[in-house]
Parts: structure tokens; sequence; C-alpha cells
């Protein structure tokens, strides 16, 4: 296992989202996609990277490769940090927001 | 150890910051599509979102406008965990600082990740159940 690898793949704020979002559910790149604000395109690229640092599992199923978390490399407290992190990145962006409208 | 820890400045009063953080009809904006929940101790807490996702747990501390406590199971990682609430002033508005911790000990590398399984992560149900009584 290359630690590198799994320390630079957590340290960027939108692969821990997808690894928020993988450790409730496997999903598909196009899955990923519509539940956070970034492209298809820029998901499959985080998604490589997570693969490389052997932190997803990407499985073929019918037209689609759905992936999997695999929290191994990173331990199972990370894996759960991580994913609760991420959750509340989203709540706490949502409540700005609706601070602001008043 | 594993304590998750966010910090935002809300544009709005201690008060208004309370009500967003404590009255259903705020937290279906941005917590969950619904949620039960009355700011008083030992009252149940529901949480649901429309993927069909529902969390329950119990409001275990409440100081008025200032910090909520309550504590949640999570039936996709098997983890419960407590989640705190602190209010405060801050230049601008009111300062909210999010805890949350897992009341389950998880393995910081390797060891127990055999029990990792997409829906339940790596806690026995019994595990489990003994950390929610002795919460």
């Amino acid at each position: 296992m290359d630690v590198d690898a799994v320390f630079a793949a957590l340290a960027d704020p939108t692969r821990r989202a997808v690894i928020g979002r993988l450790a409730r559910e496997p999903a598909s790149a196009s899955r990923l996609a519509e539940k956070l604000p970034i492209s298809r395109q820029a998901i499959a690229k985080h998604l490589a990277a997570l693969d490389r640092a052997g932190l997803v599992a990407a499985r073929r199923e019918g037209r689609e490769t759905r992936y999997t978390l695999d929290p191994a490399p990173m331990g199972e407290a990370m894996a759960w940090m991580a994913g609760v992190g991420a959750q509340w990145d989203e709540r706490l962006a949502r409540l700005a927001r609706r601070a602001r409208v008043g | 150890m594993s304590t998750v820890r966010r910090e935002i400045v809300l544009p709005v009063e201690r008060e208004r910051a309370w009500a967003l953080l404590t009255e259903p009809g705020e937290l279906r904006e941005w917590l969950a599509d619904d949620v039960e929940l009355e700011p008083e101790e030992g009252a149940p807490l529901r949480v649901a979102w429309a993927t069909g996702e529902a969390r329950e747990g119990v409001v275990e501390e409440v100081e008025e406008r200032r910090r909520l406590r309550f504590r949640w199971d999570d039936d996709a990682t098997g983890v419960p965990s407590r989640v705190e609430w602190t209010l405060d002033d801050a230049p601008g508005g009111t300062r909210v600082v999010v805890e949350e911790r897992p009341l389950v000990p998880l393995e910081v590398r390797g060891v127990a990740l055999v029990h990792w399984r997409p829906r339940a992560v790596g806690i026995t149900a019994l595990a489990r159940a003994a950390a929610l009584a002795h919460a």
C-alpha cells in the first residue's frame, strides 16, 4: 500500500466529498456527478486517483461502472471521519444559504 | 480522537441561529427532508431523507441559544454517534461549532476491517447495541 498516495488522495476536498458519498452507498460516476457540484469528467479523474490509492474498487455492471469504497488503506476511523466531515460540509453550506435568505 | 469538527459564522443573531438549528421547519431546509426534533432533553429525534434513509436518536442536552447535544444511529455505516452544536457570538453574527464523534471504537488502521460492509461499517450489532445502552 502506498501511504503517500492515500494521503494525497484524502488531501483534496472534492475527493473527500466523493468518499463521503461512497461511504453511504456504492455509486457510478454519473450518479456522483448528479449529487456533487462537479462535472462527470472531473468525478472520473477523482475516482481514478482514489482507485490508484486503493480507496475505491470499480466493478462493471452492464453499461455502468459502480464504485465501492474500500476503507482498508485509510482505516475505519479515517473513513468514518472523511464521510461524516463531507456530510457536514454539505449541510453547513445549505445552512449558510438559509441564514442568508432570512 | 475521531472527532469531526466544523465551524461556521452565520450572519444572524444568536436567537435566529438557534431557530435555524432547532425548529423542524428550518432544519428541513438544510439538515434533511424530514426532521422531528424538540429542543428538550430526552426528546426523540428522527431525521429522514427522500432517498428512504432515516436516522433516529435522542436529544441529550439543551442549553437555550447556546448548546444542543444529541446522539443518533446510522444504519448506513453501523456507527452511532454523538453530535454537539455550540453557538457563540462572533463578529458579524453567530459562530456555530459542530462536533460529531463515534460512540463505538473505530479501528485506526487494518485489523477489524474484515467486518467492513457497504451498509455497516465494521461494527457488530452487539457492540453497537452495547454502546447505545451505555451512551
